[in-house]
């Protein structure tokens, strides 16, 4: 179960969920973006200086930094 | 694949119900539902005094609220309870079931609704061309058409006709992809795909 | 009664000065804790979700409105995501806004727009069977601030939640909302559209896009969406506006739009996703596919060395283009006043009145326009910027360095605007969405070096180093300009941080996301009207206060006149350069200048600058340094002005050698001259750090809703000018 924010730039991950530590808000926010169970995302590029990190969800590209994209679990797949 | 709950307002006007457009295969029995034998969160809703009665039928389950309760107030509650039920594998229970079982009566319930689809907006269509289109049979969602009459001679007519019609069957709960029957000149096959909607049980 | 009550309604929040007499009947001040009252600075007509005033109610009498209720209006919440196409949805159908304010209590701002739609049948008919005259009605569209769900995580979403509940003091809750959905995402779209569904008031959704699905090859059927959700559905092109009719005749009745007769589930989960399915099989929605000119524009424009590069290389032309393009036109305009003061000088007899109206007024209103090309151009360069998609991208890619100060990438577009100017710098803070990190961003805003320091740095630095001295092959001049820039970037960096740790801002931490939409052909109304809706704003607000302050600052400057004494000083100077044979021309240049010194010493601003001269002592500025720097807490350029006219005044032929022989008057360091290099150094670092600019007080304010901070970033900025000045003089003057 990787987090997010270790995933490999051109990989495409399912959520599985959120870690024991993510606060409700952030999960909740999460949620609304996109990042629910099951859902495919492709993690497409880093900034210059590492952070933040854009990626594909339900149709749209979105940045998240790596503090919240740690709190997001992935099972990789391609 | 999902359970694609969609509430209505009964077509008959009966008063204080909620016709509840289910999704193929989950229902395969047609009967009232007794309180003592309704599946737990149902009976927990006649004990609660919400829910007067449930009728269930293949792609469609009535509910009546008891005087006092309303679609308003408690149509939340029955939506979750029947959600809870019907996201079981095999769907409202039935007896005991099997995966093939479930998935045959999934396939017939598709298959009316694309016969539906054929009559009613097909049908005029291939009748001015001079051809027809016939439903050959469902399969795990899978619906496999066979073009006849003019169409069937007709490739470029036939690849946009199918491409129509796949877009209009892509409507129905349960359909996954078309194909055409072989045919001696070999039409090209569809390749339109659905990608989300992958039956899970 | 006047004491205590205040004409012409202003709410307290605008009229702090008022006192409160409780055995007035009028007396108590508007309070948006009362629900007839409004808040936000809206009047009843700006704020149709006010409740009717009541007779009885203290407030409501005070603020001057009668007791007759308000007309019943329409308004509806328009909802949606950041990057929907919202903007285009209101714009294109209220045209100009209406008003913007806060909601109460918060810095979050209410947009409120007005538009007329045929009247539905029933309101024709009229009561007891007379036909009414009117065919249309009002209606009002409130623009509420993007969102991706309507369950709160910050106290400004809060607000929004309140809002539509019916929980917020003073205000209304909308009668109605329109969700304006983009569909070409909308299968996360319509989570929200199913959280407003749940709010118990009638629902529509607009979708935008659709000609971008087509091109993308996605497909959705609006009627089927519409059979779908239950509720009325219309496509629109935001951008061309015939479209829109459908969605106006929506607005004349929504109590005839249908409802499903059970709303969507209302919280997240397994029951939700699976009705967002059902529902985009039922519409027959097909995703569209990525947006291939936007895949490969972000493969240069984000590219780790590539993307840098052009993102600073249009940074760079930004500047460029806001100093060439709007010098020329500043130009226009400031000679445009200039001869407008020599008509009234030429015109107006009475000297008193003439300096008034050409100093005061018509320099104010000039001080006022002459920013004006220089801040629309840089609202329209943003306004394109943010539309054609690239503002997000700028902070994508500055996100890292700006979150060391403890902010955001999008808190560098407003400190890049500072740059120019701190007041739309300050109103471009609106797109933050953390309330901590858009007060933070505004304390430290005006630290950036804006460009009315450039007058000042460009006076100062020339009376400290020649023009020709080098500091390796750079111009000394030019490397102490870049330092200063540098220290004021630096500075401002540093303020944000230490603001965003406050106690008092201590809200939680708001995690950090950002859409990245595809980019987009901007519609060129829609740039336009964002930009003069920004603009205009900027003109009634800050306007007011540069106005206000010039007059003022004209007041202690110029008065009293002691005309009987000037005239007689008048005299006797031209007598005296004519005697020793000056032209007539330069012997009424001197004595107008001689004239003007002595008012100019005798007035209050030199009795406050003597007052205030012990103060700024320690930083070797004397007291006409001090008038100086008194006007130019109004607005920096005025120190220029100021030590022009002292140093005018001194000598009319050679004003800067003037400035560079001018002398301590009294005190130990008489005879000494003023304007030693450590005195210089402390005037520089004074300018770097002082917040002297009425109207970027005013931004703080407006944007802040409350006096409190405006005052505490004078404070502390006044602190951080007087050590940095005073550090300063004493290094300078130890090295020299």
């Amino acid at each position: 179960m990787t987090p997010l924010s270790d995933v490999a730039i051109g990989s495409t991950i399912t959520v599985h969920g959120f870690s024991d530590d993510c606060p409700d808000e952030v999960r909740q926010r999460l949620a609304s973006l996109g990042f629910t169970e099951q859902a495919s995302v492709d993690k497409l590029r880093k900034a210059p200086m590492g952070d933040p990190s854009v990626y594909r969800v339900m149709g749209y590209q979105i940045c998240l930094r790596n503090r919240e994209a740690r709190y997001v679990t992935c099972r990789e797949h391609s | 694949m999902g359970v694609h709950l969609t509430p209505l307002p009964p077509a008959d006007g009966a008063p204080g119900c909620v016709d509840w457009r289910v999704g193929p295969g989950l229902v395969r029995a047609e009967a009232d539902v007794p309180p003592d034998t309704a599946p737990a969160p149902v009976r927990a809703l006649f004990d609660a005094d919400v829910l007067a009665a449930v009728r269930i039928e293949p792609g469609r389950i009535r509910t009546r609220f008891t005087d006092g309760h309303s679609a308003e107030q408690d149509g939340a509650a029955v939506r979750s309870a029947l959600f809870a039920v019907l996201s079981q594998p095999g769907g409202w229970p039935a007896g005991p079931q099997d995966a093939a079982e479930v998935s045959a009566a999934a396939d017939a319930e598709i298959a009316a609704a694309v016969r539906q689809v054929l009559a009613d907006e097909f049908g005029a269509y291939t009748a001015v061309h001079g051809g027809r289109i016939d439903l050959v049979g469902v399969d795990d969602g899978v619906v496999t058409v066979s073009l006849g009459g003019a169409c069937h001679g007709c490739s470029a007519a036939g690849r946009t006709l199918s491409e129509n019609l796949a877009l209009r069957l892509s409507r129905i709960p349960g359909y996954r992809t078309l194909r055409t029957a072989a045919a001696p000149t070999a039409l090209p096959k569809p390749t339109f795909r659905p990608r989300r909607f992958r039956r899970s049980l | 009664m006047s004491d205590c009550c205040s004409p012409g309604g202003l709410p307290a929040s605008e009229d702090p000065g008022r006192r409160h007499d409780p055995d007035c009947r009028h007396a108590a001040p508007p309070d948006s804790a009362c629900p007839h009252c409004g808040s936000g600075g809206l009047t009843a007509d700006e704020d149709p979700g006010r409740l009717p005033a009541d007779s009885s109610c203290p407030h409501c009498t005070a603020q001057g409105e009668t007791a007759e209720p308000a007309p019943d209006a329409l308004r509806f919440a328009l909802i949606g995501c950041p990057n929907a196409g919202k903007t285009s949805v209101f714009n294109a159908l209220t045209g100009l806004r209406l008003k913007t304010g806060n909601y109460p209590g918060v810095t979050v701002t209410r947009t409120v727009g007005r538009t007329r739609v045929k009247a539905p049948a029933t309101v024709t008919a009229g009561a007891g069977g007379r036909r009414s005259r009117k065919d249309t009605i009002d209606v009002y569209l409130e623009d509420l601030p993007g969102t991706y769900s309507l369950d709160p995580i910050s106290p400004d979403e809060q607000v929004v939640a309140d809002l539509l509940g019916g929980r917020l003091k003073g205000i209304s809750r909308p009668g109605a909302a329109l969700v304006v959905v983009d569909a070409t995402v909308l299968e996360r779209s319509l989570a929200l559209v199913a959280e407003a569904m749940n709010l118990g008031v009638p629902v529509a959704v607009v979708l935008t896009m659709t000609d971008e699905m087509d091109s993308r090859g996605g497909a959705v059927d609006p009627v089927g969406l519409e059979q779908a959700l239950g509720i009325p559905v219309r496509a629109v092109i935001g951008t061309k506006k015939s479209t829109l009719e459908p969605v106006r005749e929506l607005l004349a009745d929504p109590s005839s739009w249908p409802q499903p007769i059970v709303p969507p589930p209302a919280v997240a989960g397994p029951e939700r996703v699976d009705w967002v399915r059902s529902a985009l099989t039922e519409a027959g929605y097909r995703a569209p596919s990525e947006h291939s000119t936007t895949r490969r524009i972000d493969r240069l424009l984000l590219h780790p060395v590539w993307g840098m590069l052009i993102f600073l290389a249009i940074m760079f032309l930004f500047f460029q283009v806001i100093f060439t393009v709007a010098a020329p036109l500043q130009g226009y305009v400031e000679d445009f006043f200039n001869w407008l003061g020599t008509l009234v000088t030429d015109h107006v007899s009475q000297p008193v009145l003439a300096d008034f109206l050409s100093t005061a007024l018509i320099g104010g209103v000039g001080g006022i326009l002459v920013f004006l090309p220089q801040i629309m151009l840089m609202f329209l360069l943003i306004s394109l910027m943010e539309n054609v998609g690239y503002m997000s991208r700028a902070a994508y890619l500055t996100d890292r360095v700006m979150s060391r100060a403890g902010l955001e990438g999008r808190a560098f577009v407003a400190m890049l605007s500072s740059l120019a100017c701190a007041v739309p710098g300050i109103m471009a803070t609106r797109t933050i969405p953390s309330s901590r990190d858009r007060i933070a961003t505004t304390m430290a805003a005006p630290l950036m070096t804006c460009s009315a320091r450039i007058p000042v740095f460009v006076l100062l630095i020339g009376m400290l180093v020649d023009e020709s001295s080098r500091v390796w092959f750079f111009s000394a001049q030019g490397v102490i300009m870049f330092g200063l820039y540098l220290l004021g970037v630096v500075s401002a960096m540093l303020a944000a941080a230490v603001f965003k740790r406050l106690k008092s801002l201590r809200s939680g931490l708001m995690p950090f996301y950002m859409e990245m939409p595809p980019y987009r052909v901007p519609s060129l109304s829609n740039v336009l009207l964002t930009m003069w809706d920004s603009s205009k704003e900027f003109l009634a607000k800050v306007g007011k206060i540069i106005l206000a302050t010039s007059i003022v600052l004209w007041v202690l400057l110029s008065l009293p006149p002691r005309t009987d004494q000037a005239d007689a000083i008048h005299e006797q100077t031209v007598a005296a350069a004519l005697a020793s044979g000056a032209s007539e021309d330069d012997a009424l240049a001197a004595g107008d200048a001689e004239a003007r010194s002595f008012v100019l010493d005798n007035s209050y601003a030199a009795a406050i600058g003597k007052a205030v001269e012990p103060v700024f002592a320690p930083l070797g500025f004397d007291w006409r340094i001090d008038i100086g720097i008194l006007g130019s807490f109004a607005a920096r350029e005025v120190v220029v002005s100021t030590l022009g006219q002292i140093a005018a005044a001194e000598d009319p032929d050679n004003p800067d050698q003037a400035l560079a022989n001018m002398v301590h008057t009294h005190g130990d360091k008489q005879g000494e001259k003023v304007f030693t290099t450590p005195t210089i150094v402390a005037m520089l670092l004074f300018f770097v750090y002082a917040l002297q600019c009425m109207s970027t007080v005013g931004a703080i304010r407006r944007e802040t809703n409350s006096w409190k901070w405006p005052l505490i970033a004078w404070t502390y900025m006044f602190v951080l000018a007087w050590i940095a000045a005073f550090i300063g003089y004493q290094i300078a003057a130890a090295v020299s």
